[in-house]
Order: structure tokens, then sequence, then C-alpha cells
């Protein structure tokens, strides 16, 4: 990753190159049910369709056939102090292939050791509750005391 | 005026009512041998929703001319149905699936096309006329590649030069109909009744129809999960059941195309094979679920127009052949072998709108199935390659469940393009193919017949257009509004707009109580794309242009103009005292 920022590229300025430029590509999980032989991508802000294409046929050797991006707002949500502010806006891309690519977004642990969480404290819950069960009409009683 | 100002249906208050059975049932004594049950229905949400569908399908049916059967498509949506538009020169990538998932079309090619092209005898008289004609046309192809000069070819027009997709797609265009004047001057001897046939240029198709099975988009399904938690008694209509939020949806779908040319007759072409009630072709039509949107389709708010290149009450009104153009095939950055299913794509969707369109000038609809097959031909060319196609319209069934279980399906017979001619050279044109001129010979003389013994138009009255209605303020209305439907005009008053900070502020944060401008949004009112065609105020008459007859009814009456929506209204209103 270089330091350096890519320039928005306006019309009649030199091309500019820039040896590894800030881009990434993340694949994310599409939100509604998409044809086998389409990708959507989160992208950085600067990318454009050209670079999607590029990036993807020139690293990934991918089949690319058409490319489409798009600009996301980013989500409005209402901080603890009571102000509402906006999370950063964010591009989509969204990426078809050729007929015969079938890609289908694998099944991710979005929260690794939850489950393992979860059941801990559940047994512990149950503990507590028995506990409590036992000790409800012997308020005071010590602990170490055996019926 | 911040406050919009309309009564919604839904909306409408509804006094509660008493659930102690006051009403006599019914005014006759029934014996008690003899009790009178109501008729047994299903009772699943499911079949309650279908059910109030199905009141509205045979509420269309009902109506006596065709002009209110496509004006009742609209009365749903007043400000127009957001639609998927489909154009004729625009296909998407890998197309091919989903054009005949919506129009549940099974697709043969092979260079033969039918074998209905294949009879000996129309073999031979196509052969003998091509040959005839064969110079002929190869002047057509040198008038219209060499010796034309159009006026964009001109110096003074050369401000504007036109792409190659635009001059070739204009050549084809005078080509075709140049070559049509031929064949019919040529041929109208050994075929008399090409003397009743009438060729339309550049007519304009529109067809719409509902195509179910398809996934709900997000927001459908956040609205529809909306829509499960109302308990209100002044919005029950819109009340859904938890089970229903993951149905797929009805999606209407609008197609525009402009053929070259398009021949008509007075009587259809004659069926290729008989119409099968159980097609096992039908169960090979593909599925394609997902929402139109995320396969590069757009949606624009439309009213429902359907025109098949005419107007209700013309003579001619079945197809016999349309010509179109393929130019903007070159232009498609997917290859060859894309480009060929985008041919088939692009004859599939025109052939089935104009049939529609013809069925709904039939009297049939799109949820009304037609019941008997119509046929039609259709060529696609750039000028020099052709391919040609035979459609046959066996159902128009595609909304709700049809898509997918609809027992009947369309068949499109198809050839691969074959080449007219090599090029033009030094004045002569090279490697002339007469086996394609042959080809479209036999598509001429194909002959319309009367169908014997068919009753052509079951649901339609024996008035079936507008112009034939007798009161006379009604057939004007209905005239006028239903040009002015297809006119596809916007509302004048736009819909209105959720502004981002109202989308913010006032929608997802609450945030704002001390703003006293309230919207329809902040209240229990449905949506505005909720709003009925005819939701509106009544429209006031002057005055001056009240009549002498006006002023024998009452201020009621005599202050506002008379609505006649389809169906309603048929009858005038009795003076007081007559």
């Amino acid at each position: 990753m270089s330091t350096r920022w890519y320039p928005l590229y306006q019309r009649g300025n030199p091309q500019l190159r820039v040896f590894l430029p800030n881009f990434w590509m993340k694949v994310i999980k599409p939100k509604e049910e998409i044809p086998p032989n389409m990708v959507h991508f989160h992208v950085s802000n600067e990318m454009t369709e050209y670079d999607v294409r590029n990036y993807l046929t020139k690293i990934y050797k991918l089949p690319v056939v058409a490319v489409r991006v798009e600009m996301k707002n980013g989500e409005t949500v209402k901080t603890q102090q009571g102000d509402i502010i906006k999370e950063d806006d964010y591009k989509e891309a969204h990426v078809t292939m050729e007929k015969g690519f079938k890609f289908s977004f694998p099944e991710i642990d979005t929260r690794p050791g939850y489950d393992i969480f979860k059941k801990s404290s559940e047994q512990t819950k149950k503990t507590m509750d028995d506990l409590e069960k036992k000790y409800r009409y012997r308020p005071g009683l010590p602990t170490w005391f055996e019926q | 005026m911040s406050m919009i100002l309309f009564r919604c249906r839904g909306a409408k208050w509804i006094r509660p009512q008493s659930t102690v059975c006051s009403k006599r049932l019914s005014s006759v004594a029934v014996p008690a041998n003899q009790p009178q049950y109501p008729p047994i229905v299903e009772e699943t949400p499911l079949a309650q929703k279908l059910r109030r569908k199905k009141q509205w399908h045979d509420w269309l049916r009902s109506h006596d001319t065709i002009e209110e059967k496509l004006f009742e498509l609209n009365m749903p949506k007043y400000y127009g149905w957001n639609s998927v538009i489909l154009r004729d020169d625009a296909v998407p990538y890998n197309f091919l699936p989903w054009a005949r998932f919506s129009t549940r079309t099974h697709i043969e090619v092979s260079d033969a096309i039918n074998p209905l092209y294949s009879d000996s005898l129309l073999d031979t008289k196509a052969s003998e006329i091509a040959s005839e004609l064969k110079s002929e046309v190869e002047n057509v192809i040198l008038f219209e590649w060499v010796e034309m000069r159009r006026r964009q070819d001109l110096d003074l027009y050369k401000e504007r030069a036109l792409s190659d997709f635009e001059s070739s797609d204009l050549r084809t265009r005078s080509f075709v109909k140049h070559l049509n004047q031929v064949l019919m001057a040529g041929m109208v001897d050994q075929a008399k009744y090409l003397n009743m046939v009438t060729a339309i240029p550049d007519p304009r198709i529109d067809a719409f129809w509902f195509l179910g099975g398809i996934n709900p988009s997000k927001e459908k399904i956040e609205e529809r999960k909306r829509r499960t938690k109302m308990t209100n008694i002044n919005v029950k209509k819109s009340f859904l059941d938890p089970s229903l939020v993951d149905l797929p949806v009805n999606e209407p779908i609008q197609f525009y195309g402009k053929p070259i040319l398009q021949l008509q007759t007075r009587y259809p072409l004659p069926p290729v094979e008989d119409l099968k009630e159980n097609d096992s072709r039908a169960a090979g039509v593909p599925h394609v679920p997902y929402e139109p949107t995320l396969i590069y389709l757009e949606k624009q708010y439309r009213r429902a127009t359907t025109v098949p290149g005419f107007w209700p009450g013309e003579q001619h009104s079945f197809g016999m052949m349309s010509f179109h153009s393929s130019s903007f095939l070159d232009s498609r950055p997917f290859g060859p072998e894309d480009n060929l299913e985008a041919a088939h794509c692009t004859a599939i969707l025109t052939s089935f709108s104009w049939l529609l369109g013809q069925a709904c000038y039939q009297g049939f609809s799109t949820f009304h199935d037609v019941t008997y097959p119509l046929v039609t031909q259709t060529a696609m060319t750039n000028g020099k390659d052709w391919s040609f196609y035979l459609y046959q319209l066996n159902t128009t069934l595609l909304h709700t469940m049809n898509s997918t279980e609809n027992p009947r399906c369309n068949v499109c017979w198809a050839s691969n393009p074959m080449k007219l001619f090599e090029d033009v050279q030094d004045g002569r044109v090279i490697g002339f193919n007469e086996n394609v001129l042959k080809q479209i010979i036999k598509m001429y003389l194909i002959e319309p017949k009367e169908r014997e013994g068919v009753e052509m138009r079951p649901y339609l009255s024996d008035k079936p257009y507008v112009a034939d209605i007798e009161y006379e303020e009604r057939r004007d209305w209905l005239e006028r509004q239903f040009k002015h439907i297809t006119s596809n005009r916007p509302r004048k008053q736009e819909k209105p707009e959720v502004y981002a900070w109202e989308k913010i502020f006032r929608i997802r944060f609450n945030d704002l109580p001390q703003l006293n401008n309230r919207k329809w949004y902040m209240s229990q009112q449905p949506p505005p794309d909720c709003r009925r065609y005819d939701d509106h105020p009544p429209v006031y008459k002057p005055n001056a242009l009240r009549t002498e007859e006006d002023q024998k009814y009452c201020h009621r009456i005599r202050r506002v103009y008379r609505m006649f929506y389809p169906g309603t209204n048929k009858e005038k209103i009795k003076p007081p005292g007559t």
C-alpha cells in the first residue's frame, strides 16, 4: 500500500499512475438472492467500474462480464448522548461473471465462540436459579448448612 | 400546502359493527328439510388473498368494451405501476432464461424453423417467385447500400455525425420497407389476399402484463412485516397475515417495442399446432426468481399501456408478420454467442408482446387466458443477416402461481442467422443467398384464414368499442381518458417526496415533535402508492358550463362533472319528477 492518495481524474489532466494504490475489495454476503454468476463486493470509495474490472481480471484472472458500482449511504444511528450521527458512506460493486461461473457465499461463523459463551452463561443462570429456588423460604441461612 | 389532502379508500373510517346479527338473513322462509348452506370455501390467508384478487379479475372481465378493460388495469394506481421496463433494443447479458420465464416460452432452434415451411407446394411456389424477384431484390440492395444518399451523409448535416449503429439502423429500416414494397408488388398476382394486408411502418408496440413467482425485495419484505402488526380498524384492509410475508410477488412488466414494419390482416394465421391443455414442454421453462433490479433491469412508474400498433376498432387486427432491426446487437460487448441469444430474446419478447396486444383487443387479458392460439411470424435483420421466428401464443396467464404452474406454454420456433448477401462491391451484390429470400417469401405465402366454429370474442359484449356507447357524455369521457392514459403523461402534481432530512429526523428517529406540519407517513394513512386512480375529489363544473338540463338536478349532481370509470355510471341519471 502506498502512502499516496489515488487522485481523482479530472478531464484534461494527464493520466496519473500510482504504484500499489489504496485499493481493496471485500466479498459480501448479498442481502437478497442473486444469480450464481453474480458476486457482490464492498470496494474502496475511489474505485471506478474500470478499476473493479481490472482488479479482478488482472490479479485474480476472473471472467468478468459486467460491473456496476453504487455509492451507498452510511447508516444513521443515535449515540448514547442522544446525537444523531451518520456512519461513513461505502461503495458496493455488483459483478457479473461468465455464464458457467458459480459462486455462493460460504457459511461463515459471524460470532466465533458465541456458542460456547452462550452455553456457559445458560449453565451459570441455571445454577443461580436453582440456588434461589432452594433458599427462597430460608432467608439468611448460611450456605454451609446442609439439610 | 404541506398536508396532502386526499381520501384514500384504505383509510376510510369504518363504523364498528355489532357482532349480534340483527337482520333477517333471508326474506323467504326456508323449510327445515331443505337447508341452504353458503358455499364452502377455503379459509387460509392465502386462499382469502387470492379470492380478493379474483374479485378484481372478475370485475375486469365483466366490462363491455376493450378500452374499459385496458383502463381497468390502471385503476389500482394513481401514479402508475412501478413496472419493469423492457425495450426491444437493449438486452442484458445472459437474458434468454429470463425472457423465456417472463413469457413462458419454449424455444426450438433449427435451420428448417418448422415443418410448416417444408411443404412441397409452398416450396415450389416460393422458389418460382424467388427466381423471378431475385434481380429486383438485388437492385433494392444496390439502391440502399450504394446509390441512396441520406441527409445525414450530406455535408450540411455533418455537425452531428451518426454512430455506426445509428446509420446501420437507418439503412436497415429503409431497406426492409423497400423490400416489402417489391415483394408485395411481385407476389400479389400469385397470392390475392396480399391485397387485403395492411403494412404499417414504424408501429408502436406496447404490452403490459403481470409476472408472478419473483422474490420479494428487501423493502417489500420490510413493508409486509410492518403490515402484519397493524391492528387498527382504520387500516384493517392492509393487514397481512404473517404467513404471507415471504410469498413471491407479482411484477408488473411494461414492454416498449418499435418494429420496422408489420403486416396486419383481417383474419388470424392458422394455428401451427392445436392448443394443448397439458403441455409437457411447460415443465422445461426456466424459473428465474431474482428481483429484476438485481439483474440489470430498470423499474419506472408507468401507466399500463397495451397498443399492438393500432387502436381498438381497427378492421385488420391480426398480425401476419413483423420485421425487427437487429443492428443493436453489434454494439453489445458480450460476444457473438450471447448476441445470438439476445436476438432470440428480442424475438420472443416482441412476438409475445404483439400477440398479447392482439389478444387483449379480442377481449382477453393477462388475467383471462386465450381460448384459441394466435400465431405470428417475426424476422430479425440488420439488412445482411436474417433470422426467422414463428411464435404461437397459447397462454397469457403469467401472474401469481401461473408463472411456474401454468400447464400451457407458448412456443417459439427459431432459426439461426443466415446471410442474405455477403457484400456490395463495384456496383454488384456478392454472394446473394436465394434461400433467405425464399424463406421471406414463404412467410408471405402463409395465408390467414377465418377460424370457423371458434368464438373469437368470448369476453366482450356485442358493442366491443367505446365508440359504440350511446350515452354521449360517457363515450366522450372514456375516449378522452383512455387516450390520456396511453399517452403516459405523468400527474400534474407529483408524488409527495420524502426528503432525506425527513427520513432521518422524522421517520427513523422521531426527533422533531415540535414541527407542526403533518405528512402522510406520520398518520396511519396508507402510502401514496396505494392511492387509486379514481381517488380524487369531484371536478367542479362552472356555472357557465351547466346546461339547462343540468339545472333540473340537485346541487350535488349539477355542480360536478360526472365520472365514468370502467364499468360505472352506465345509465343517465333521470331528472327528478320523470
